[in-house]
């Protein structure tokens, strides 16, 4: 059994000694026939000769006898990659412009097989991922929104479907431990997290039970990034203490490093079972059960599947709304898989890459397999003389598919290359919000996907020709300058080849088209506001200290008169958030005069407070009435500022100024609208104005503070202004989240700008890529014809013609080619509508305007060799040949 | 061409070089012309299918080869036939003799 497995092997090896013996045998045999016939009484060469012709063809036998043996299959692999790498360094000019086709190609497929592999497919680093589960709650038109400490408890205990439910909130920290404080972002997770994920921290320990008992000291584990950043990655981190916004708190241990939430840079525990700042001096009972902040993921039992488990929480949910029916109405829980929460909107940007990337890998095919038979047509000669030799059409075949793959893995290796620094490129130029890209690398599956492409690679484009060629008519061809028969057929599956390529081009393009068409119909939206010369940057007090009312109002007071001094500045915005980047809140007003709206229903508005000067330093149009002043302060009776939307949804028909309603977070009182603002984009360029109200933030003090100053000088002088400012008034107070408002913006369309550089960037390589196949085919055709366009010119054919009968057999496949890729598009670009602002997916602009492109594109590819065929000369033309 | 002929003679010219090989070890000049031989003249082997087929029963088991001196002191390659070589030829000879048996029995009713 060994012996059959490794004699192939061995015959590889023996290959020189078993030919001599091969020869040996027939010598004889031939020998001893001359005898022979010699006895028989005839002359020695007569003998001789008679014993050849006899024998028949000495190379076919041994051929013959080699195939018999084992081992034949290496041998002739061996045999065939010395040869292939004899002929494609004998081409270099071929060679080089395959090998960079192809590395283009399969470099480009390799960055984003690694981006959707580590992003995508890759399971989550957790014990069992597949049991994780992300619990959202929805209500009305919210389909993530967060849980009260209350529904946790409730959840918890009620549940039948879960082993674990833990719970968390993201914290902006102060951390302090010697010298300047610093703002970092990190999470109060339930002591059962890492239990409930299944990941043990690197360094030291993690969360026990008990650190989730009330009267718990405060413990911090960091993320290893942070660790390494701040604390140098020193091991006796672990037992230091330091200051978390204020509170004495001890470092328990460091996570491992492919442990990483986006912007969690350090965990802290909660000291009873939810949470804290519940209890702060604020809440009450209600307050836990009316304020929603904690995000909630549980770990499904054994055997149960994810629909089982959501009926069990609607069931919970449909009590809870009986239990509560002015709290819960309309509330609902949706169970979401964490995979597909972690990856939901990443995903389909990433197959859509993924296929237009692999559109351009098969335009490359098409362009290489071009290539390739222009080169097998200037070498039908060798391959009939081969054939002659003994060679097989399979073995012909062979031949060829190892030259293109050969010339494909020569591509591969190339394209590793590129896609190497391709991927340090994107992973650079990447929006910090695209999941997990910090683990996006080259590994050993990448680098077998990049093998497995290349091979396949040049299977696909090494067929057809290789199918085309290996067609060989002996007699004919060999016959000095007769006409090779494959000559036709060749031609026309080239233009086959160039009609495919259009197609596919016009694909990418068009797609492509379509996501410039969004971006630009997304720079045109008016944002409401004026973004230029404002910088902005976050104070978050969120020290014991200001926790109580009077003191954040006094900090709120004193920073926003001296901010106003600033030399320089043209307008100072406090207020509790950002336009573009979301409302941190929403209420749902009741309408005097109007019955009270069912739970669930009533029209939500989204809410932010503001100072005095907010919509003068923004820019935003006060339309009808007044802004805040300094004086609509705690001692005034409560207005609020609404925005156009919402004076239209909530007094449809009626003038809203002047008008009053009351907002169950605000207490008893009725607020009166007293100023009717210009619609702003609070939640993104994307969304329609939605209904949004103001109010004054010396009335709803707001824990944090987001500063945007309006000033003449630039964003460093500013922030280091504010920063002083801040640190008059509470020196461990840190400024944080410093950028320009332009900046916020990009960054807010940065994924959307991203995926629209990388389509355009195929699209541009497709483009070009196709334009090589028709100039390629058109140049060809012309050079195989210069005898017939000689005569077509010597009977008279005027130079227009010529050139006309040239640009028309180029056009003709490119022609086909747009219409079978306008069809295709027609249908392919639906799996994109969710991408695209305000442009059909069969925007007929755009669609025109590509098929115009693709036109204009392969009348010039097509010029040059039209020019070249009106230049020949009939004379020379009718002698060559 | 004469291809076709050939391919039919195959399995046919296994047979006949068993057998031929079965009286004792001998190369493969002596196989082609005791072939001939033996038919009369009737079997004409052709040297291009001979070593394929000699080359290819070496590496099924059913010959083994060994280089020695020929009758007229030529080293030269002598086959022989392997047990399993032997059992193939039985096998092999019972089968022809059912199917020439059956193809003359349908050859000589009336």
């Amino acid at each position: 059994m060994l012996g059959k497995l490794v004699s192939p092997f061995l015959a590889l090896f023996r290959r020189s000694e078993l030919n001599r013996e091969l020869d040996e045998e027939l010598r004889f045999h031939l020998e001893r026939e001359v005898e022979e016939n010699i006895r028989r009484g005839m002359s020695p060469e007569g003998a001789r000769r008679r014993a050849m012709v006899s024998f028949g063809g000495v190379e076919q036998i041994k051929e013959e006898c080699r195939d018999v043996r084992g081992g034949r299959f290496l041998e002739d692999l061996w045999q065939d990659l010395r040869y292939s790498l004899r002929m494609l360094v004998k081409h270099p000019s071929f060679t080089v412009v395959a090998v960079i086709t192809l590395a283009l190609g399969i470099g480009a497929n390799t960055a984003i097989f690694s981006v959707v592999y580590h992003v995508v497919l890759k399971p989550l680093p957790f014990h069992e991922p597949e049991q994780l589960v992300w619990v959202w709650g929805e209500q009305a038109a919210r389909k993530q929104a967060p849980h009260t400490p209350a529904d946790f408890l409730d959840y918890q205990r009620r549940n039948q479907s879960f082993a674990q439910m833990a719970a968390y909130c993201n914290m902006s920290f102060a951390l302090g431990s010697t010298g300047q404080p610093e703002r970092v972002d990190g999470r109060i997770v339930s002591a059962n997290y890492f239990a409930l994920l299944g990941v043990a921290p690197r360094l030291g320990r993690s969360f026990a039970p008990e650190d989730g008992q009330a009267g718990a000291a405060r413990l911090v584990l960091l993320s290893h990034s942070y660790w390494q950043q701040r604390f140098g990655g020193e091991a006796n981190v672990v037992g230091q203490s330091l200051t978390l916004s204020g509170e004495p708190a001890t470092i328990v241990g460091v996570m491992p490093p492919d442990f990483r939430e986006p912007g969690v840079y350090l965990w802290t525990n909660p000291r009873q079972i939810v949470p804290d700042f519940v209890t702060s001096s604020r809440d009450d009972m209600t307050s836990v059960r009316r304020n929603p902040y904690l995000s909630v993921l549980a770990r499904l039992k054994p055997g149960v599947t994810l629909p089982q488990a959501q009926a069990d929480m609607d069931a919970i949910s449909a009590g809870l709304r009986q239990e509560y029916p002015d709290l819960y109405g309309g509330k609902g829980v949706r169970l979401v898989a964490l995979h597909e929460f972690v990856v939901g909107d990443t995903k389909l940007t990433l197959l859509l890459l993924f296929g237009a990337v692999g559109l351009v890998l098969l335009i490359v095919c098409a362009n290489v397999a071009n290539l390739t038979m222009a080169r097998a047509a200037t070498r039908t000669k060798e391959f009939a003389l081969r054939a002659a030799l003994g060679a097989g059409r399979g073995r012909l075949i062979r031949q060829l598919l190892t030259e293109s793959v050969l010339l494909a893995v020569a591509g591969g290796i190339g394209g590793v290359g590129l896609a190497t620094w391709g991927l340090n490129l994107l992973v650079a130029l990447s929006p910090k919000a695209v999941p997990r890209l910090a683990e996006i690398r080259l590994d050993w599956r990448v680098l077998m996907f990049a093998l497995g492409a290349s091979l396949l690679t040049g299977i696909v484009f090494g067929v057809l020709p290789a199918l085309t060629s290996a067609r060989v008519n002996l007699n004919e061809t060999l016959k000095e300058g007769g006409r090779d028969a494959v000559a036709g057929a060749s031609q026309r599956t080239r233009g086959a080849l160039v009609a495919a390529e259009v197609a596919l081009a016009l694909v990418v393009l068009v797609s492509a088209g379509l996501l410039v068409k969004s971006f630009w119909r997304l720079q045109q939206v008016n944002p409401g506001f004026d973004a230029t010369r404002l910088t902005t940057m976050l104070v978050w007090p969120t020290e014991a200290k200001y926790v109580d009312v009077a003191a954040s109002r006094a900090f709120i007071r004193e920073l926003n008169a001296r901010l106003e001094k600033l030399p320089g500045t043209e307008g100072v915005a406090i207020s509790n958030d950002l336009p573009i980047r979301g409302s941190d809140a929403s209420a749902t007003p009741l309408v005097e005069g109007r019955p009270l709206f069912k739970p669930g229903e009533g029209i939500q508005v989204g809410r932010h407070t503001v100072n005095a000067a907010y919509f003068q330093a923004w820019k935003i149009p006060l339309l009808r009435g007044r802004a805040f002043t300094e004086r609509d302060d705690e001692n005034a009776p409560l207005v609020v500022v609404i925005n156009e939307s919402a004076a239209k949804a909530l007094w449809p028909g009626e003038d809203a100024l002047g008008k009053r309603m009351k907002l169950a977070r605000l207490g008893p009182a009725w607020a009166e609208v007293v100023g009717i603002v210009g619609d702003v984009k609070h939640d993104g360029l994307q969304l329609d104005s939605q209904p949004h109200l103001y109010t004054s933030n010396l009335q709803v003090p707001w824990a944090t503070l987001r500063i945007t100053v309006r000033s003449s000088l630039g964003t460093a002088a500013v922030a280091a202004a504010v920063r002083g400012v801040v640190q008059e008034l509470d020196p461990l107070q840190p400024v944080s989240d410093v950028k320009t408002m332009e900046t916020v913006m990009t960054e807010a369309n940065a994924g959307r700008q991203l995926s629209l550089i990388l389509f355009a960037l195929f699209a541009v390589i497709a483009l070009l890529l196709a334009c090589i196949g028709i100039y390629g085919v058109t140049a060809y055709s012309v050079s195989r014809r210069t005898r017939e366009l000689g005569i077509r010119m010597a009977l008279g054919a005027r130079r227009r013609d010529v050139s006309r009968l040239v640009i028309r057999q180029g056009m003709t496949p490119a022609l086909i080619g747009i219409v079978i890729g306008l069809s295709a598009a027609f249908f392919l670009t639906r799996w994109m509508s969710s991408l695209l602002f305000r442009v059909s997916t069969n925007d007929p602009l755009t669609f025109a305007g590509i098929a115009l492109l693709l036109v204009t594109v392969a009348l010039l590819a097509c010029w040059r060799p039209a020019r070249r065929a009106t230049q020949v000369d009939p004379m020379i033309a009718l002698r060559s040949q | 061409m004469t291809k076709q002929k050939i391919d039919l003679l195959q399995g046919t010219l296994d047979l006949l070089v068993l057998k031929t090989l079965q009286s004792g070890p001998t190369h493969g000049w002596d196989i082609a012309q005791r072939i001939q031989q033996v038919s009369r003249d009737v079997l004409k082997v052709n040297q291009g299918s001979l070593y394929p087929a000699l080359h290819r029963l070496e590496a099924q088991g059913l010959v083994a080869s060994e280089w020695g001196d020929s009758e007229n002191n030529r080293r030269a390659k002598f086959y022989k036939l392997t047990p399993a070589g032997r059992k193939q030829l039985a096998t092999e000879t019972d089968s022809w003799e059912r199917f020439a048996g059956a193809i003359s029995l349908i050859l000589q009713n009336p």
